[in-house]
């Protein structure tokens, strides 16, 4: 505690910088007591500028956790233990606007060093060559084999390029209430049919069969579209492809969840963690959630009695979407072999598996077994080919962006499914060509 | 009409009135007394129907967490630092422009005072592009400085001190200059004493509006250290957090500061509007 | 800086003189600049150069992330034919024909009424209290309050046997509920506002008018109105020019959906500057933007000033 503190101090006495001291004493005095005691002694100067000491790398992830911050200084200091001539500087980069707060980041010149990567952002950094390529330097070699042959040729690809190593993934599967799945008489879907059965008799009263939320709305629509038999993008990833008679199958299916079923809550009432807190206070029978859900289950909410399964068939076969996050290096950072350092150690099996036990997600490396006990773990084990992420386009955020206005225009009853992909192949076709 | 008409109607205007104002008074307040009653419930008991309009076992739980679980006095300092630093240099570099407008003729006065007027309207969304462009090059991106420096330049208060000294008399300056003062020294000595109450009020409005202001932290800051309140609550409801008592208790807290300024100096807020507003 | 001034004064005082300026008129021009530097200076770095530059940006295509390069006017085509732009454009002017008459006409309302009112300054502070919190933080608590399933305000509307709404999933809801909020957070800045102004018209005035024949309500109309009409015009313009940039209670509230239907220009904008990366995009919105503000105000500035002066 008393370690952190002090690099603390220190790390914003860098970032005021000199003949701010004056400054400070200014406000101090003008922004009464109050501010003054939290203020002074974190931004005082401290020590002088390490000049020759150990080199600081800075390290971005957004938060897993309420408690993100603490769970990496012992992770730190046994690095920094073993890396005298190392310091690392770690930041919390919060969800909320970290795409913006990111291109604000590397336009202003002084991005992070190392930084957390959901698969989905990367292109548009990678294709402005903010991120590091890891084959030139020759360290994706090093690390390879540690990992699944085919995640390592995917997560943190580009353009047939390596730019980073996985470190975590976060699959989604059916989460269902196995006490008012009985209650109504039914067992887990596994087709599409069943499905829709399982949410019509599930929803009564105040209960619901199945939720979806938003924003990030899309992750609980895709898997549906690919278990149709279509495909949100062209395998050479350059357009639109669900504008397909499957995938207006799968949105005409999708868009009577609500207006023919009438199992679900009405649409956009729930963002994640509400719709997620609805599930633990048994509210919803179904829910397509993240393994998060399944760790903090039998810890927090032990009387909720659930199951994790896969997504019920379609036509196509059954699919779910995940995201995988990796870790890269900025290719403006200085200590480039420094920050790799860091990176090795954290993907390693040590290093990631000491931060993932923490927070219940899944580790992007097969040699940890630390979530047996989770529920949604086997699932994820036996389901591995079928498990499927995000497109990656530099500009597919805005394609998906419109492709989902449609699709809420005909969840709302505006347009037809026909009739929305239709406008969406062209307006996502336009977002794509920049 | 009769005059005792007159006086009925005039008593249900009267109690017309106050029914108004009650109701208004209620809906303004409310969701003040929603956020508050909230903050004090227990994570169980927000979701209860019918509503629990008075929380039955009121707990300081969300409180504790808001102030222990992240650095919330770290943010609300930053606001602070942020806000009163602006108002502060803000009632110097008017005050001193004012006078010049004021009590001057100069070269290019008519034009100058034009487009500060003018720009009056160009809203900062319009100017955030630049401005980053312009923060960057300064070298105080993510820096408490990103949020200081831009507010300086809308011109508000330049043209309420320009309004308020031209009513001062000049003979006292003239006075003054006579008896062998710097010229800022007749500043120092004939006007600023006289607009004590306009300094304030400028001073208030500014601290307001910069404790209350969001695109400028959005865009211009990303690090917990350097973080305002406005950002943090709204992040609040995008982090792994569904404790709506939580969110309202660091809604509450801060609310605290900026009620504190409205009950100390409740007669600069009322006055300070109408002054802004005396022309047009 | 006061050295550099003292530094530079004999020069430019010498080379005025030259050409036959009288001294005391350089000296009383320096003075005054040197009085306006400071403000000057931050008025130029942030005002007038960012205005000029996001013209400039307005030419270019580009991204902060990516190199940018000239391209003429084509981003203003582009961007007006945009369907999403358009769609922007209306929501936000919808908005402020929703909010800025509903806060200027029930202000003055409330201002005149408070003349029969006791606690004066109790009703005014309670009126005047929502606008001491930030718009992103009072939307935060809104999204709670009309949540469709737990917000008190269906909670109500169920106890009174009435529909609950999906307030801001509803593309029909969505955008006049926003515009509710603002309402809730500027009438109190409005009627303090007026509640000062009507208090500055003086009692003779309703006094002589009374002798004319004019009470009630056409006292108000024609003496008080005329009288306050230059307060009208400034809340009146200030409200349009804070309400054309909306965007903390979207962003929070909304993002600009469901379908379009709560997004506007700066919303359009942010998305364009920081998430797409089209910078050029961006700064032409905001030009426009900036043009329809400047119509819209002198519109209002050139109606009721004309009439003001007889």
């Amino acid at each position: 505690m008393v370690a952190r503190e002090n690099s603390r101090r220190d790390e914003s006495a860098r970032d005021v910088g000199v003949n701010r001291r004056q400054f400070f004493k200014t406000v101090a005095v003008l922004s009464g007591a109050a501010a003054a005691g939290s203020l002074m002694p974190s931004c005082m100067p401290g020590g002088a500028p390490a000049s020759k000491g150990p080199v600081t790398v800075k390290f971005w992830k957004s938060p897993h956790h309420e408690k993100e911050a603490d769970f990496w200084v012992p992770i730190i200091k046994q690095f920094e233990d073993a890396h005298p001539n190392i310091k690392i500087e770690f930041s919390v980069l919060p969800w909320y606007e970290a795409g913006a707060r990111l291109t604000t980041a590397f336009a202003s010149g002084n991005p992070p060093d190392v930084l957390y990567v959901v698969d989905a952002w990367g292109p548009k950094y990678i294709e402005s060559k903010y991120f590091m390529d890891f084959d030139a330097a020759g360290y994706s070699k090093e690390v390879k084999d540690q990992f699944d042959a085919q995640l390592f040729a995917k997560v943190p690809n580009y353009l047939g390029k390596t730019y980073g190593i996985p470190f975590l993934g976060v699959p989604r599967f059916l989460y269902v209430n196995n006490k008012m799945l009985k209650d109504a008489g039914v067992s887990a879907p596994t087709t599409w049919d069943e499905f829709t059965k399982v949410g019509t008799s599930t929803t009564k009263g105040d209960k619901w069969g199945y939720v979806v939320f938003k924003p990030g709305y899309w992750q609980a629509f895709w898997p549906w579209l690919w278990m149709a038999g279509a495909d949100i993008m062209n395998p050479e990833g350059t357009k639109a492809a669900f504008n397909t008679p499957e995938g207006v199958n799968a949105l005409q299916f999708f868009v009577d969840w609500w207006r023919k079923y009438k199992m679900l809550p009405d649409y956009g009432s729930y963002d994640q963690e509400q719709a997620e807190d609805l599930f633990y206070r048994q509210g919803v029978a179904m829910e397509s959630g993240h393994n998060i859900m399944a760790d903090r289950l039998p810890k927090e909410w032990p009387d909720v009695d659930f199951d994790v399964v896969m997504m019920p068939k379609g036509p196509a076969g059954a699919f779910s979407f995940a995201d995988f996050g990796y870790v890269t290096i900025s290719q403006a950072c200085q200590y480039k072999d420094e920050a790799w350092q860091w990176v090795k150690f954290i993907t390693s099996k040590d290093g990631a598996g000491a931060y993932l036990k923490n927070v219940g997600l899944f580790p992007a490396r097969p040699d940890i077994s630390i979530m047996e006990k989770n529920k949604a773990w086997p699932v994820y084990v036996n389901n591995m080919e079928k498990i499927r992420g995000a497109p990656m386009h530099p500009h597919f955020e805005e394609a998906n962006n419109r492709m989902w206005a449609q699709i809420e225009a005909a969840i709302l009853g505006q347009v037809t499914p026909k009739e929305a992909f239709a406008t969406a192949e062209g307006d996502f076709n336009q977002a794509l060509a920049g | 009409m009769t005059s005792s008409g007159r006086v009925t109607s005039y008593r249900l205007a009267r109690v017309l009135a106050h029914a108004i104002w009650i109701v208004a008074a209620v809906i303004a307040l409310f969701p003040f007394y929603f956020a508050f009653s909230t903050s004090l419930k227990n994570t169980h008991s927000q979701f209860t129907y019918p509503p629990e309009w008075f929380p039955s076992s009121p707990t300081l739980a969300n409180y504790q967490y808001v102030l222990g679980g992240m650095p919330y006095l770290r943010y609300m300092a930053n606001s602070l630092v942020v806000a009163s630093t602006v108002a502060v240099l803000k009632v110097i570099f008017d005050s001193m422009a004012g006078y010049a407008f004021a009590k001057f003729r100069f070269f290019g006065k008519k034009i100058l005072f034009a487009v500060i007027l003018s720009t009056l309207m160009i809203p900062l969304a319009v100017r955030i592009i630049p401005t980053f462009l312009i923060v960057r090059r300064l070298g105080i991106f993510d820096t408490l400085w990103a949020l200081i420096l831009p507010p300086l330049a809308y011109p508000m208060g330049i043209f309420m001190m320009a309004q308020f000294i031209a009513t001062l008399p000049s003979e006292l300056q003239d006075a003054a200059r006579v008896d062998g003062c710097s010229e800022f020294g007749v500043f120092r000595h004939t006007v600023l004493p006289l607009i004590k109450p306009v300094l304030a009020t400028l001073a208030i409005f500014t601290f307001l509006w910069q404790w209350t202001e969001f695109l400028l932290p959005l865009i211009m800051t990303y690090s917990p250290k350097v973080m305002v309140l406005t950002l943090a609550i709204a992040n609040l409801k995008g982090q792994l957090l569904t404790n709506w008592g939580a969110v309202m208790a660091a809604t509450f807290l801060a609310l605290l500061p900026i009620l504190a300024l409205f009950v100390l100096f409740q007669r600069y807020f009322i006055e300070g509007i109408t002054l802004g507003a005396i022309k047009g | 800086m006061y050295a550099i001034l003292k530094k530079m004064r004999a020069p430019i005082l010498s080379a005025f003189e030259r050409r036959g300026v009288k001294r005391s008129t350089i000296s009383r021009n320096l003075v005054a600049y040197a009085f306006l530097a400071p403000s000057l200076a931050f008025f130029v770095v942030f005002m007038i150069i960012p205005v000029i530059w996001t013209f400039g940006l307005s030419l270019q295509e580009g991204g902060l992330l990516r190199a940018t390069s000239f391209i003429g006017l084509s981003n203003y085509p582009t961007v007006i034919r945009d369907p999403r732009f358009r769609i922007a454009m209306l929501n936000t002017l919808l908005y402020a024909v929703m909010v800025i008459p509903a806060v200027l006409t029930m202000g003055l309302f409330l201002a005149v009424l408070l003349r029969q009112v006791v606690f004066k300054t109790f009703f005014k502070s309670a009126v005047f209290f929502p606008h001491l919190s930030a718009m992103a933080i009072a939307a935060v608590v809104f999204s709670y309050m009309v949540h469709p399933e737990f917000g008190p305000l269906n909670q109500m509307l169920r106890l009174l046997h009435l529909p609950a709404q999906n307030w801001l999933g509803d593309p029909q809801l969505a955008l006049p509920t926003v515009a509710l909020l603002e309402i809730w957070r500027s009438l109190g800045f409005n009627v303090i506002v007026y509640v000062a102004a009507l208090g500055r018209v003086p009692e003779e005035i309703y006094e002589a008018g009374r002798l004319d024949g004019a009470h009630g309500w056409s006292a108000f109309w024609h003496i008080t109105v005329p009288l306050i009409k230059p307060v009208i015009l400034f809340t009146l313009v200030m409200a349009t020019v804070w309400n054309l940039q909306m965007f903390d209670s979207v962003f929070v509230l909304t993002r600009g959906g469901p379908v379009y239907s709560t997004a506007t220009v700066v919303w359009f904008l942010y998305d364009n500057a920081f998430y797409y990366d089209k910078v050029g995009i961006a700064a032409t919105i905001a030009i426009l933007l900036l043009l329809v503000t400047l119509v819209l105000t002198l519109i209002q500035v050139r109606v009721l000033r004309s009439e003001v002066e007889y």
